[in-house]
């Protein structure tokens, strides 16, 4: 991934959204509570 | 449609007592075949797994799998249920999880697949402890025979799973995206699995 980074930037083409996300994505506890939060339940939920 | 923890429809019921006594030998014999495919999904993927940390975590869980299916047969036997596993006809929509989990073990990257596991095992654990609850208060089973629940519904110390997540990071063999995606699916094949019981 590095190796395509660099030679994509290098040649000025623009990184995906998901490329993009995996460049920020450093901290294995954020990503995980990032996660988790999107498939907990929604706390205005009336069931 | 984004799918949420809450949208099981079985688990409320169980713990109100409202459920039928037989949703719990329909339990035990979708669990009977998902703990052992899931067991032998964990050793594949700790063998496929590069980084010491990943391996570490999914040799891990595996071991809670062997512990699991020990207390599957209190479960069992409380049940009545003399038969193989392998008398027993399964529902496919109670086998989705663990086929899929299969998939995972033998295409996905392992620290992708740490990701989406450990983000259900909060809702996983909050459905165990409620039925182990209910199976008590309202259906008269003894402790033994709720000791499969009681096992997830310990909430485990996340640090494993960090280290393994945080491996995948750093080597960046780990793409969010995708763990996002097996994460989401997990989550559907879980509340699928729910949802078939009745």
């Amino acid at each position: 991934m590095d190796i395509l980074w660099t030679y994509r930037s290098r040649i000025g083409e623009q990184l995906t959204p998901g490329e993009e996300h995996i460049a920020m994505v450093s901290n294995g506890r954020e990503l995980l509570t990032e996660i988790q939060a999107e498939l907990a339940p929604r706390d205005d939920d009336t069931r | 449609m984004t799918t949420r923890d809450d949208d099981n429809r079985l688990v409320p019921l169980i713990a109100v007592g409202a459920a039928p006594r037989t949703v719990f030998t329909v339990l035990a014999e979708e669990e009977r075949l998902i703990v052992r495919s899931d067991w032998r999904s964990l050793l594949h993927l700790a063998a496929r797994s590069e980084q010491p940390a990943v391996r570490h975590y999914f040799s891990g869980l595996a071991a809670g799998e062997e512990l699991a299916l020990a207390r599957l047969a209190a479960l069992t036997e409380a049940l009545g249920l003399t038969g193989s596993p392998d008398d027993y006809r399964p529902r496919p929509d109670c086998q989705a999880y663990p086929h899929y989990f299969a998939w995972l073990a033998l295409n996905a990257e392992p620290t992708e697949v740490a990701v989406a596991m450990t983000a259900n095992f909060a809702a996983w654990g909050r459905y165990c402890a409620a039925i182990a609850k209910a199976m008590r208060a309202h259906y008269g089973f003894a402790d033994a025979a709720c000791g499969f629940f009681d096992l997830f519904a310990q909430p485990l110390p996340d640090d494993d799973a960090v280290a393994a997540v945080q491996a995948g990071i750093d080597d960046k063999t780990l793409n969010p995206a995708r763990a996002r995606r097996y994460a989401v699916l997990f989550q559907s094949y879980e509340l699928q699995f729910w949802n078939s019981i009745d």
